[in-house]
């Protein structure tokens, strides 16, 4: 009976603001005030999403702003993601802009912010230069030279 | 004067607003220029130009709409410039209709009137 399967699209255009509880799969191309968990969640490019994201995959092409704790996350390079992500594993597109605390290995079973957000912080750093070198031209960090 | 075609409404567009399967939500929801189809559950309110409330929606709230479709049960204040309720329909509550359908075998409980009374 259902060609539209069970996605649920919040349109270009569309503004929803409330909450949102048994969603499966959701496709944000509009504006998003809610807290979510989902199984799949897409942020279209044209996509705002403000508030927390639970979910075992996220794909952000547009805005996203809030906590969001997902087991793959992928910001597209169209992404802009701020506030706090927690993820198991991560893929940024080259453009892709990540204003955020970003924690790795984010468990829903063994999470426990008060202890694993400064450790987990600690072993992102070297990821971190990782990226600055692929990503742009490659220079050699010493000052004075 | 009826609503548009159901087809026409219901065919996939990414613009379009689908509020689908077992999903609940609550709050305010604006559709903007593009139709809003439901057919889960939803308490609030909703603005939009086509809101469809398929079989299986459910929608407790306001609802202000250009065209409307109900297919499933909606329980409150409706405003719209054109309504149809199928014959699965379910209306409670209180409807401001200036174009109205109600097809064999649904269910209208409560108020109708018009928007505002056209001057003669």
């Amino acid at each position: 009976m259902d060609k539209l399967g069970s996605k649920t699209v919040i349109g270009a255009g569309a503004t929803f603001t409330g909450k949102i509880a048994n969603a499966r799969v959701i496709e944000v191309h509009g504006k998003v005030n809610a807290d979510l968990t989902a199984e799949k969640v897409t942020i279209g490019e044209a996509g705002h999403f403000n508030g927390a994201i639970h979910a075992d995959l996220v794909v952000v092409s547009g805005h996203y702003e809030g906590k969001m704790q997902a087991g793959s996350v992928w910001a597209t390079a169209t992404a802009s993601i701020s506030g706090k992500l927690h993820y198991e594993t991560l893929q940024m597109d080259r453009g892709a802009a990540l204003n955020c605390h970003i924690v790795h290995n984010w468990t829903a079973k063994n999470h426990n912010p008060a202890q694993s957000d400064n450790d987990d912080a600690d072993q992102l750093l070297p990821a971190a230069s990782d990226k600055a070198k692929n990503g742009a031209v490659p220079t050699t960090p010493e000052e004075g030279a | 004067m009826s609503a548009k075609p159901y087809e026409q409404m219901t065919s996939l567009h990414e613009d379009t607003t689908y509020i689908l399967g077992d999903l609940i939500m609550e709050g305010s929801l604006e559709g903007g220029d593009h139709p809003v189809v439901i057919d889960g559950q939803f308490n609030g309110d909703i603005t939009a130009i086509d809101v469809i409330i398929r079989e299986q929606g459910k929608v407790t709230g306001t609802l202000h709409a250009q065209t409307a479709v109900i297919n499933g049960h909606f329980n409150g204040n409706l405003v719209c410039e054109s309504l149809n309720v199928s014959a699965t329909g379910i209306v409670e509550g209180e409807v401001q209709a200036n174009a109205l359908s109600i097809d064999l075998g649904a269910e209208v409980i409560g108020s109708i009137s018009r928007i505002n009374a056209k001057s003669k």
